[in-house]
């Protein structure tokens, strides 16, 4: 209201100033020009003012016009005079110069004060061109986790377009340090059906070993040999030495590493992204100092593999370069590579060491990974991995897939809707230690007679443990576990039927809770704390695997009867170590009941923090 | 104002001038026509400073004939009117400073009596106002005549600040100043 008073009082006080009067006099533009026009003709004072100024320039003018005594003009002869002098400088110049004028003349019109927008857009445009074309020039920042998830993706895509593939690597494994270099070539054929796996070497002098050979005195090469300790000595998986699970293991190995995404090209000119790991020294002996992962940028395909290892007095370098891949049928490959083609379905023997044993071509170096039997510790992370493989591509639910313990494994059978589901199943599993899959679609299922099928029986209580019926299955490692905890904790006070049905009761509650989420902090929390380095971390977001990484660790009071002020509490999340069972007493039934106790924590609420 | 200039004043003299005449008639016709516009307004500008005809018209013709050379060599004319404008206006000063002292103001040229009035009082009536116009213009300085004149001839303000080689609110005071001074000596109420 105040300023509408305010406003009004000032239109009824404002006139223009004289200037403004000459320039609406003058016709030019005014930024007030209407305001004033209109103003003059109500306000007679600025309208005498108007007419004073308009009768000093005419007088001015008139007496200007006046002074010339007719119209002034430059006198007639002064054309002719002037046309000759033109003549004569003509003369003079020559012709017009043509490129320094056009030059001269775009740059002076960009400069021109009546020009300033084309320069604008001028400059505006070719700022634009060159942003653009550094853009295309520069290459896309991609993260290193983008780049397994791409190469992860690729490999997938591959093994779905073939029925039954089988992969076939060809490398060239160079070893190399500062007394002398070493070359092998190295071939691989991986049978992702049958999971089988046959290797062929050729040392420098290229003498190839027997395919699928067993004979112990068929020497192998010491280059190989070493790499294969290499592998060994980091439970990495030889099957697929290049693989974005390997990386992803030498890198977790590499301490103190810092990562960075590098871009390169390849021999053939394709682009490459390359992923680097260096670590801080010093290394214990055995130790991997430094990891490139080098994946081609055009299909993310990894290309290559160079691991650094600290020896006695130096780093040796071994590199791995693919000389050849290639994704084809089972049917497709030489019957002579594995032999008698294995029936579709059929389990390996010994599903537990196949990944440490997969092909006997030196029976020495390859006997002692034969006998390796996992530890029972062994076994329950490669259970609960191979749970967590299964919830992440959503199979842990509703599909008849069962988890149970083998001869010295852990074994994944089960029927899913189709040969796509299969291969995400098999590629999800992939990589897993200790864990043999048997996973069918429903064609491949139909197509085996039931008397034939060695699975039906586990297919069948995969079926039942779906029902809730779990407690004629085979007892799990995590099962076991749970049941010891409720019979010493919650449902200790009950005694037959009574607490068997209390024991499946809270275990059913955990099982059948599950959600999906994907967290693989907590397949990290675990291998982390297996190795003692405790850096995990776990977002306790879906029961499911809660439960059993709360088994694994078997010391879910600790959440509830730790101390409140630890650090990690105040970050509202729970770390791996918040779980150990050294400093919590076992047998506290109502952690389970609490939702693994994570109300319990000041602050934690389970919906509301992810829990 | 004059039939030729009035002519002229529905050219685009203001436009941009083409640079792309690379031909030297071509180029002379251009020129020449542009001489024929712009002539008697330099001319009188040029007169209406120098006070000395004989000046006035050489000083008109080398203006021109530096239009034809500028453009000869390839340069490039925005506003060919404001440019003429501004040559003249160099040479009209560099001409009034090579002169050893200032001459003092031509009342004579300035100021030239029209045909005497009828009568005795409309006579009077008009060398009183002659006179005060005098003592007006008489008060102006070099430069505030320079910008007077330029407004004469028609030069919008834009293009006086070009001439001039001023601000454009600069030159809206400096006119406002110079009128002041007119309304002031030639107020009739």
């Amino acid at each position: 209201m105040f300023s509408f008073w305010r406003h009004r009082l000032f239109r009824q006080t404002w006139h223009p100033s004289f200037e403004e009067l000459m320039l609406h006099l003058d016709g030019e533009s005014v930024p007030k020009g209407g305001r004033v026009g209109t103003h003059t003709k109500n306000c007679w004072s600025c309208r005498l003012r108007l007419e004073k100024i308009d009768h000093a320039i005419s007088e001015f003018m008139e007496s200007r016009n006046a002074t010339f005594a007719g119209p002034p003009a430059l006198p007639r002869q002064a054309l002719q005079n002037f046309a000759a002098r033109l003549d004569r400088l003509d003369n003079e110049c020559g012709s017009p110069r043509l490129f320094s004028g056009l030059i001269r003349e775009y740059t002076e019109g960009l400069f021109t004060q009546g020009s300033s927008p084309r320069l604008a857009i001028f400059l505006a445009s070719l700022c634009l061109i060159v942003v653009v074309f550094v853009r295309l020039k520069l290459p896309q920042p991609v993260s290193a986790k983008e780049i397994l998830f791409q190469v992860r993706q690729a490999e997938a895509r591959q093994m779905m377009q073939v029925s039954a593939p089988v992969i076939y690597e060809k490398f060239q494994l160079r070893r190399s340090s500062r007394s002398r270099l070493e070359t092998v070539t190295w071939e691989i054929w991986n049978d992702t059906r049958n999971n089988r796996m046959r290797q062929r070497v050729k040392d420098t002098r290229d003498a190839a070993l027997p395919v699928g050979s067993a004979s112990a005195s068929t020497p192998i090469p010491p280059l190989l040999e070493d790499f294969g300790e290499v592998f060994r000595s980091h439970e990495a998986d030889l099957a697929r030495p290049l693989s974005p699970s390997n990386y992803e293991l030498w890198r977790g190995s590499v301490s103190q590493e810092s990562e960075k995404v590098l871009h390169g090209t390849l021999a053939d000119g394709d682009k490459a992204a390359i992923l680097k790991v260096s670590g801080r020294g010093p290394f214990p002996i055995g130790a991997v100092v430094g990891v490139e992962f080098t994946v081609r940028a055009a299909d993310w395909h990894p290309v290559g593999q160079r691991l650094l290892v600290q020896r006695q007095d130096e780093i040796v370098d071994y590199s791995l370069g693919e000389i050849a891949f290639d994704v084809t049928a089972l049917d497709a490959v030489p019957s002579s590579i594995f032999g008698q083609p294995a029936p579709n379905g059929t389990q390996i023997t010994k599903p537990a060491v196949w990944r440490l044993a997969p092909v006997p071509v030196h029976s020495d170096f390859w006997a002692a990974g034969a006998d390796l039997l996992p530890s029972e510790a062994d076994l329950t992370a490669a259970e609960v991995e191979a749970r967590y493989a299964i919830h992440s591509v959503r199979a842990c639910i509703g599909r008849p897939i069962a988890v149970r313990l083998g001869v010295g494994g852990i074994e994944v059978d089960g029927v899913v809707d189709s040969d796509e589901r299969k291969a995400e199943v098999l590629l999800a599993l992939r990589g897993i230690p200790h864990v043999a899959a048997a996973i069918r679609s429903v064609a491949e299922e139909a197509a085996v007679p039931p008397a034939a099928n060695p699975d039906e029986a586990a297919l069948h209580s995969a079926g039942r443990i779906q029902e809730g019926d779990r407690a004629e299955q085979p007892k799990l490692a995590i099962e076991a576990l749970l049941r010891q905890f409720f019979t010493e904790g919650k449902c200790a006070g009950r005694q037959g039927s009574v607490q068997s049905n209390c024991i499946q009761e809270e275990i059913a509650n955990l099982w059948l809770a599950s959600g999906f989420s994907e967290n693989r902090n907590i397949i990290t929390a675990i291998i982390a704390d297996r190795r003692g380095e405790r850096k995990g971390c776990i977002v306790a977001s879906d029961k499911c695997i809660v439960a059993a990484v709360i088994q694994h660790f078997h010391g879910v009071a600790g959440t509830v009867y730790q101390t409140y002020d630890r650090p990690t509490n105040r970050k509202r999340r729970l770390r791996a170590h918040d779980l150990n069972s050294s400093d919590i007493p076992c047998g506290c039934s109502r952690a389970i009941g609490d939702g693994a106790g994570l109300p319990r924590f000041r602050g934690l609420r389970k919906n509301l923090h992810s829990v | 104002m004059d039939e030729s200039y009035a002519a002229s004043e529905g050219l685009p003299l203001d436009a941009e001038l083409s640079f792309s005449i690379r031909n030297s008639s071509a180029l002379k016709q251009r020129v020449t026509k542009v001489f024929e516009l712009l002539r008697d307004p330099v001319y009188r500008y040029l007169f209406r400073i120098l006070g000395d005809p004989a000046n006035a018209e050489d000083l008109t013709q080398e203006v021109f004939l530096r239009l034809y050379s500028h453009l000869h060599g390839g340069g490039g004319v925005a506003n060919v009117r404001a440019w003429v404008f501004r040559v003249a206006h160099n040479l009209a000063v560099d001409h009034q400073r090579k002169k050893v002292h200032l001459e003092p103001f031509d009342a004579p040229t300035w100021y030239q009596a029209p045909d005497p009035a009828p009568c005795a009082e409309d006579r009077v009536l008009e060398d009183e106002r002659q006179r005060r116009l005098q003592r007006a213009l008489s008060e102006l300085s070099s430069e505030e005549r320079h910008c007077l004149e330029l407004r004469a001839e028609g030069l919008s303000y834009q293009e006086i600040a070009d001439v001039l080689d001023i601000r454009l609110p600069t030159l809206v005071k400096y006119l406002g100043r110079i009128i002041r001074k007119l309304v002031k000596q030639t107020a009739y109420v």
